[in-house]
């Protein structure tokens, strides 16, 4: 037998808690070796210990019988309509709606909505500059909010 | 003044369900809604649930608190009760978990708590010796049980301290009975390994097997 399975059984075996047949083949395992029986030792004083917190003294539990309080809150809980067991439900589908909400508006702007965007934007050849301002007479139905305003190009001297 | 072996005498017969009719008559009575009867079940089970409970907490009020519980949300429950099976390991499985429930919400808080406290001066008072050298064999056996983990030192407390079989413990913790005595045994294995070490006979051959793992088909 190998000592790994006879540790494993002696654990078992301390507490009666081993086929017969296998401590036979456990009690010849210890005979022959000496790692194991003193293993055997420790198991012993270990389940003696254990054993001995058996014979704790206690008072009575419980110290009186608990029926006549389970009997009042049995009827107690009886007289009570209970509640609709919806409530759960509730918080946590408030909770899952919150969430869906952060999510939604924590989500990126499209830059050309952000309202502090600037942004030069070329349409055909000719580079307008896009700032955020009040609709006017100007611009409106133009880019939306954006007021565009053509800016000259730069000139060959300049550049 | 009661003890446990005392207790153990007084009801060894809450889980084989004793005289006074048997358990799935007075079940379907309770969902007719008979509450005598239902009060007959509570009675016939509360000493030994409550003695379960008082092992995992040391605590004589919770653990009456936690065994009404029990049977109010077995109450609840009835209807699904399947009656073929045994009554007594199905109500233990819920008042274990509550239990189990219980004591981890307590240490969550006791973990943010010591969080909170952080900038508290906490450094241990030289005039006061150190309390472990106070404790009696029981609480040093609680001390190393707490070693544990959760999963093997339920198995191992209602095998070694409340006397279950393994079949019991089984059904009352819903896995096959070679997980539980598979459990079992590497319980007691880290118990003897604490325990060793807190009394400087550990042998390193007796180490917790860490590499070893539960049988895949384990439930």
């Amino acid at each position: 037998m190998h000592c790994r399975i006879a540790r494993r059984q002696m654990a078992l075996a301390v507490g009666e808690d081993l086929p017969q047949t296998e401590s036979a083949e456990l009690n010849s395992h210890l005979v022959e070796c000496p790692t194991c029986q003193q293993a055997w030792t420790g198991h012993q004083q270990g389940f003696v210990a254990l054993q001995s917190s058996r014979v704790e003294p206690v008072v009575a539990v419980p110290r009186s019988t608990v029926w006549p309080v389970v009997a009042r809150r049995i009827q107690r809980r009886a007289l009570i309509p209970r509640r609709v067991e919806l409530n759960g439900w509730i918080a946590s589908l408030v909770v899952m709606s919150a969430s869906i909400l952060v999510f939604v508006f924590s989500l990126d702007e499209p830059e050309f909505a952000r309202p502090s965007g600037k942004r030069r934007l070329v349409i055909s050849g000719t580079p307008v500059l896009l700032t955020p301002g009040p609709l006017t007479g100007d611009n409106v139905g133009r880019t939306g909010s954006s007021s565009i305003r053509h800016t000259p190009s730069p000139k060959s001297g300049e550049l | 003044m009661l003890t446990i072996l005392e207790h153990d005498a007084l009801t060894t017969e809450a889980l084989n369900e004793p005289s006074g009719g048997s358990d799935a008559r007075l079940v379907d009575a309770a969902r007719r809604g008979d509450q005598a009867a239902y009060g007959e079940l509570v009675q016939r089970y509360e000493q030994r649930l409550c003695r379960v409970i008082y092992r995992f907490t040391r605590d004589l009020e919770t653990s009456e608190d936690l065994a009404q519980e029990t049977f109010l949300k077995v109450y609840d429950r009835l209807d699904q009760f399947d009656t073929s099976r045994r009554f007594g390991p199905w109500l233990f499985r819920i008042g274990v978990n509550l239990t189990l429930d219980y004591l981890r919400r307590k240490k969550r808080r006791v973990r943010w708590s010591l969080f909170t406290d952080r900038y508290k001066d906490r450094a241990p008072d030289p005039a006061v010796s150190d309390p472990r050298s106070a404790l009696d064999l029981q609480q040093e056996v609680h001390a190393v049980l707490q070693m544990v983990s959760e999963k093997y030192r339920t198995v191992l407390m209602l095998r070694d301290l409340e006397n279950f079989s393994t079949a019991e413990i089984a059904a009352i913790l819903n896995r096959k009975e070679a997980t539980i005595r598979w459990r079992l045994a590497e319980a007691r294995h880290r118990f003897q390994f604490y325990w060793g070490k807190r009394h400087g006979t550990v042998m390193p051959a007796n180490s917790p097997s860490s590499e070893d793992r539960e049988p895949d088909n384990a439930l």
